[in-house]
């Protein structure tokens, strides 16, 4: 019983370690600014949904109602536009350090790549076009 | 079999270890290979700790008597029910049980996980099995359910097995038992979720609103099973120690509070975060604190420490423990304090008439009773090590500073609601606040005229009130401006609102369950009880009921032998029924056990106890306790656990403009 134990447990400490003899590749993500910006979209949405909430169930004035939202609705206008302009030039930089990083011959894959025409196996980091559902290397599905 | 238990438990050890080497190394180099390691790494473990767990069950019912932990919490006649759920009736096994549940809710964030969050996931694996490994460790060299018993026979030491074990504590043989601390330990293990991913927020920088929205669903899930945990306990207690209560403030019940009292804090002041931007440093504190009390909880049950400081240092398992937590709370103070600048608030307080104020309050509420609840439960500790004398505080004490910070925490429930956020109008203030409270005050009024005097009975009663009717209301004008303004019918606008946003009615829901269980704790306020030593055809009264003894039988089964008394229960002259209470005797662990006998209504519970035989043998004692209004208490909790599920349920999609949150837009609606 003893030795079943540690062939079972042997196999699937083997398993567990096969994978660092893989060459998988990096991952990349983009600039921390996107992220915040799109939090700050984010909790406006969320303030205004419940300023207009709080406003149908009477819990504040009309006058209070239309300064705030007009507040928040002109902010998030703001936010819009700074996460358009971010979103391209973080895009740009991170294709440029991608194929700063396949010179050096080290594959490369970017998680949160929003607008790339290729797109890199999560299971072993092989490059796939954008559109396929299939890994073409492993057969790995694409979410 | 054991040998192969005992195998598996061995690599349960360097498994999570490895898996936290390759997590902490796939976050620092970003390597794709690293993190797959890891994740088959969390997997592997979770795959050993379940065949262990198997394991462990083929022995508990195969009766191997020749496993130490088999012998100690079972016998041969032990009721195979039983036999199963012996996993977690004694330390070994329980810590197995904790342990597999931390594999599993590894390897499930794992399976959630594996396709995003790739800058938190290897910490949080990292972090995941760091735990895993501390508990894989005690099961390993501390506490280990495989171990076998030897015996020594001429100088050396040989394996043997007992005739029969010594049988499960019969205060664990109650139905109850099986779920109540499986319950609990989900609660306590899944904190340990948030945890890691604040920890992981932490370490990378990464503080957005990733890790909070990733484990918004982990965050309630551990809430709602240490409430239902709790609760779960309370009944038990209830139903099978025979003292006429469910709560007595004993340190393991506060074990289990502690945790829920941060984690609640923790649920309402994140709402904060979620629109401000503030409180950062806050609510990863009690992310942080409510993980540590879950460890703590475990470690104040499993050590001993409460019962006898000696005990804790000599069981080895207290000292293992002090040195996991004591490190937890280092590197996270070490790491909130390293990220400090990235912690600021975005915004400030807008009003103090706001809803963001009432959390505040509700916080500063939950800190103070959680602060409470931790100084009462280790008083006697901090006396015994100070003064060599142990000095317990009891029940009074607990209930002096609780019941009021949980009225007042009643209420805050009942103020929230009516608060907009950012900023409430005074006159929308007290238009909100009108009805409800003249509607508490009339209904006061008609309590007192019942003949209610106690002050602490009245204001709660009172409050209760007022938070219904914030609450009945709230689901009310919310469904009248859908029928308005989409033309639904009542029960399909109040579907359609509740389902549109579950996080918020479903707190709606759990309030209204909080406000039936207050209800029901406050019968306590009118608890009577009587004892009577009494003989075949006697009687003896308590309130309008009279008890005459039918009979007395008594038995044998293979487990116990019993006496139980047929106790005719007559109310104004009609017979109500006739209650059965029991006194058992078990015989493999030879310890007495009494099997309490419940009539209960939705008015209040007859609670009666077969104490034992008078001095000579021919008179019974009956214990006869009754108490109002508990049977709220088990329906409050019920409404709280529904709410739970509801505010987990994904929200319904609809279209903006059918909503309540539109209405402004619509000139013909007003509400």
């Amino acid at each position: 019983m003893t030795i079943l134990g540690f062939i079972l447990g042997g196999v699937l400490l083997v398993w567990a370690v096969y994978p660092l003899f893989k060459k998988l590749g990096f991952w990349v993500s983009l600039d921390d600014s996107i992220d915040t910006l799109e939090d700050h979209k984010q909790r406006l949405y969320r303030n205004i949904s419940d300023l207009e909430f709080d406003f149908a169930m009477g819990r504040l004035g009309e006058g209070d109602f239309s300064r705030i939202r007009n507040r928040f609705a002109k902010e998030a206008g703001q936010v819009i536009e700074r996460l358009e302009s971010t979103r391209d030039d973080s895009i740009t930089a991170a294709i440029d350090r991608d194929l700063d990083k396949l010179g050096s011959g080290a594959s490369v894959s970017e998680e949160p790549r929003r607008a790339s025409t290729v797109k890199y196996c999560t299971e072993c980091g092989a490059e796939n076009e954008s559109q396929a559902k299939f890994c073409i290397s492993c057969g790995e599905a694409f979410a | 079999m054991a040998n192969l238990g005992n195998a598996l438990l061995l690599f349960m050890f360097p498994l999570s270890l490895f898996a936290m080497a390759s997590g902490f190394l796939a976050g620092r180099t970003k390597r794709h290979s690293l993190l797959l390691a890891a994740q088959r790494g969390t997997y592997a473990t979770f795959a050993v700790a379940t065949l262990a767990v198997i394991i462990l069950e083929i022995l508990l019912i195969s009766s191997d008597f020749s496993i130490e932990y088999v012998a100690s919490n079972t016998n041969f006649e032990l009721p195979l029910f039983y036999k199963i759920v012996a996993l977690w009736a004694g330390h070994s096994g329980s810590l197995l049980l904790w342990t597999w549940i931390v594999t599993l809710f590894s390897a499930l964030v794992v399976y959630q996980n594996r396709k995003r969050n790739y800058e938190l996931m290897p910490y949080v694996i990292f972090v995941m099995m760091a735990t895993t490994s501390f508990f894989a460790f005690l099961n390993v060299y501390i506490s280990n359910p495989f171990a076998t018993l030897y015996q020594e026979i001429n100088g050396t030491l040989n394996e043997f097995a007992v005739a029969d074990g010594r049988g499960l504590n019969p205060l664990l043989q109650h139905p109850a038992m099986v779920i109540h601390p499986p319950v609990l330990y989900l609660g306590y293990v899944g904190t340990v979720v948030p945890f890691a991913f604040g920890l992981a927020a932490l370490i990378t920088g990464k503080l957005g609103s990733a890790w909070i929205k990733t484990t918004r669903r982990w965050a309630l899930l551990a809430w709602g099973f240490l409430a239902a945990g709790i609760l779960l306990g309370g009944k038990w207690a209830y139903v099978e120690l025979g003292w006429g209560g469910y709560w007595a403030w004993d340190p393991v019940e506060n074990a289990s509070l502690m945790p829920w009292l941060t984690g609640t804090a923790y649920l309402h002041s994140v709402m904060i975060q979620e629109r401000k931007g503030m409180l950062k440093i806050w609510n990863i504190s009690l992310v942080i604190a409510t993980y540590i009390l879950a460890v703590f909880g475990t470690f104040l049950t499993r050590s001993g420490i409460v019962s006898s400081v000696h005990a804790f240092a000599n069981s080895g398992l207290g000292p293992a423990f002090a040195s996991f937590i004591l490190v937890g709370i280092i590197a996270s103070v070490a790491l909130i304090i390293y990220r400090r600048k990235e912690l600021k608030s975005d915004e400030e307080l807008d009003s103090i008439l706001s809803r963001e104020s009432g959390f505040l309050f509700n916080n500063l509420m939950f800190l103070l009773a959680t602060i409470a609840v931790l100084w009462g439960t280790m008083f006697p500790v901090i006396s015994e090590a100070f003064t060599g004398e142990q000095i317990t505080v009891g029940p009074p004490w607990f209930n002096t500073i609780m019941v009021p910070l949980g009225l007042a925490l009643l209420l805050l429930t009942g103020v929230g609601p009516l608060l907009a956020w950012r900023h409430t109008s005074p006159d929308s203030l007290k238009r909100s606040f009108r009805m409800p409270l003249i509607g508490s005050i009339v209904f006061s009024a008609i309590l007192m005229a019942f003949g209610i005097r106690d002050g602490w009975a009245i204001g709660s009663f009172a409050i209760g009130f007022f938070v219904a009717w914030t609450i009945f209301v709230e689901f009310l004008k919310g469904a009248q401006i859908r029928m308005k303004n989409a033309g639904e019918s009542f029960l399909l606008a109040t579907y359609k609102l509740t389902m549109k946003n579950t996080r918020r009615y479903g707190g709606y829901l759990i309030h209204a369950g909080v406000v039936v269980i207050f209800a029901g704790i406050t019968g306590t306020v009118f608890n009577t009880e009587i004892r009577a030593e009494v003989g075949q055809g006697e009687q003896f009264e308590l309130g309008p009921y009279r008890f005459t003894v039918d009979h007395v039988h008594s038995g044998q089964t293979p487990n116990y032998t019993y006496e139980h008394v047929d106790l005719k229960i007559e109310k104004n002259g009609e017979l109500i029924t006739v209650a059965k209470p029991e006194r058992r005797f078990y015989i493999a662990s030879d310890q007495p056990s009494t099997e309490v006998e419940i009539h209960s209504t939705l008015r209040e519970d007859l609670y009666m106890v077969h104490s034992g035989a008078s001095g000579n043998g021919d008179k019974v004692i009956l214990q006869v306790y009754r108490n109002p209004l508990v049977a709220w208490i088990w329906i409050g909790s019920l409404i709280m656990i529904l709410g739970t599920i509801l505010a987990m349920v994904p929200n319904l999609r609809e279209k903006r403009a059918a909503t309540p949150e539109r209405v402004h837009e619509r000139s013909e609606v007003t509400v």
